[in-house]
């Protein structure tokens, strides 16, 4: 399987994401002073209330699917439907991503792989860049509407 | 908290409806003129407003408030989301009951457009097409993973408010729809379909709370505000069980705590049933039944006219509409009317006891949730 391609310069979310050689992740901070991970860079930690600063770790690289629902009354600028949850990952967060369909589409509890792949389109007509988390196991690389199933 | 009591004395609603037509403050203020005449209030008797409304723009309620000429008042603005209006029925009672005055107006108006709400905060979860619906979409789906729940359960809720409506001459879409009707009209978020989910709408509703010692000054009557809990649960991005709406139970536990009370003393409910979902697990927070049971109670038909514990017989927001700021005090007026006997065609007979709900925000737990309980004398 080859490693997926990775646009982190057009992201939904100014610093959501990341990638390194072990493949994409979720920007995660971690509070200078108690160590305590947030999903993003905070400017105050919601433990220590510090504001001395996060360091940018990588978190969510998998995670296990909480819930997810078939999005068909969508935002303007997404194509219909898209499969949206939440993923508790590792790191003791739940995130929102989307959700892979088709064959990539895990069940309420299984676990999944994040990737990223164009979400939305943006204000200019580009593509945007999200997480999209996938079956483990999974080969799709991206959403696969036409073959979802309930 | 030692609170001295206060009263309902007047209520006044306009329709929900598109009304193209009409500026805000004009629903407004014909939801204002009906409270104050249901009540019988000169304009002198006001001494304070609280007005809820979302995106109604600056200084809402002075807008709606000074083409009535009303004195020298105290006017505060409400923003709690869906809960606002529900805040600042309870604003003015807390304002009555600690004696900042005796008698104030609570407001609630929106004028809405089409579609999905646009929420104007920035939010990841936003950015990433998340929706109010699939919000309640996704608690849903947890529910039935968890319990075994069936989509249908969720759709008699639907099936349910129509038949209510029905009856309310004051509802928007008072047809009455099958369960199949239901579960075939179009998918929003699975397992929600359109009729599982509530409308847009425009509209005013407004109530005038008075003190008790007020009330009796002037030989009036009112139904009793008896507590009130106010909740929002503020941890950001943790796991939480989305089954189980935290800031519902802990507004309601405030307000039975408060009253006296507990869930089998209540003998009508309005709930915020923005989509189906949310009354199916409203149910369960409100404690009408344990975590995981709401099925029975919607397949027994125990929230249908006539079963244990009526809720919404006004036909909620699903066959109301949604006015966001108004939905909230609609509600204090529905069951004002309960507790009066005078709701014609859809009264709970001997209705004593009854919990106002409402639930708020751009997720399903950080944004605010109002339980409410009143009684007749």
């Amino acid at each position: 399987m080859s490693a997926p391609a990775i646009d982190l310069v057009d992201q939904i979310w100014p610093g959501l994401m990341g990638a390194d050689a072990a493949g994409a992740y979720l920007v995660g901070g971690r509070c200078a002073s108690c160590g305590a991970v947030s999903l993003g860079l905070r400017d105050v930690c919601a433990r220590c209330w510090s504001s001395g600063g996060m360091e940018a770790v990588p978190i969510g690289r998998t995670g296990r699917l909480y819930s997810a629902t078939l999005v068909h009354q969508v935002p303007e600028g997404f194509d219909a439907p898209f499969l949206a949850g939440y993923v508790d990952l590792p790191e003791g967060l739940r995130a929102f991503a989307h959700i892979g369909l088709g064959a990539a589409r895990p069940a309420i509890g299984g676990d999944v792989v994040l990737q990223v792949a164009p979400i939305r389109k943006g204000k200019d007509g580009r593509m945007l860049s999200g997480p999209l988390y996938v079956a483990a196991g999974a080969t799709s690389s991206g959403p696969q509407p036409e073959g979802d199933a309930p | 908290m030692n609170l001295r009591p206060v009263r309902i004395v007047g209520v006044g609603l306009t329709s929900f409806d598109k009304h193209d037509d009409r500026s805000v403050e004009s629903l407004a203020r014909e939801a204002v003129i009906a409270a104050m005449r249901d009540g019988g209030l000169e304009r002198t008797d006001i001494q304070a407003a609280y007005t809820a409304h979302l995106y109604q723009g600056e200084v809402f309620g002075q807008r709606v408030l000074r083409e009535l000429a009303f004195p020298e008042i105290m006017v505060i603005n409400v923003e709690n989301a869906c809960a606002g209006g529900s805040t600042a029925v309870r604003d003015a009672w807390l304002a009555i009951g600690t004696g900042q005055c005796d008698v104030a107006l609570a407001i609630g108006a929106e004028k809405m457009g089409r579609g999905l709400i646009s929420f104007v905060s920035a939010d990841v979860e936003l950015a990433l097409g998340s929706t109010a619906p699939a919000q309640y979409a996704l608690a849903g789906n947890r529910h039935m993973h968890e319990f075994g729940t069936s989509p249908e359960a969720f759709a008699r809720i639907a099936v349910k408010s129509r038949a209510h409506a029905a009856r309310n001459p004051n509802a928007r879409f008072r047809d009455t729809v099958s369960l199949e009707e239901v579960m075939q009209s179009r998918p929003i978020a699975e397992p929600l379909t359109l009729l599982q989910c509530c409308r847009n709408g425009s509209g005013a509703a407004a109530v005038v709370l008075a003190s008790d010692d007020w009330v009796r000054r002037r030989g009036a009557a009112g139904v009793r505000i008896l507590s009130s809990g106010l909740a929002s649960i503020m941890a950001d991005k943790e796991p939480r069980d989305l089954t189980s709406f935290g800031a519902t139970r802990a507004a309601a536990r405030i307000a039975y705590d408060g009253a006296g009370l507990g869930p089998e003393d209540v003998d009508v409910i309005e709930l915020h049933d923005a989509f189906t979902v949310g009354e199916f697990l409203h149910y369960e927070g409100l404690g009408l039944c344990a975590k995981g049971e709401a099925t029975r109670l919607v397949m027994d038909e125990e929230t249908t006219l006539g079963g244990r514990t009526p809720v919404n017989l006004s036909g909620g927001l699903l066959a109301k509409s949604h006015p966001l700021g108004a939905t909230g005090v609609a509600q204090f007026v529905e069951l004002t009317w309960q507790l009066r006997g005078a709701a014609t065609g859809r009264q709970v007979e001997g209705a004593r006891i009854a919990l106002a709900h409402s639930q708020g925000g751009t997720g399903l737990e950080a944004g605010a949730t109002c339980v409410t309980l009143l009684a007749r004398d």
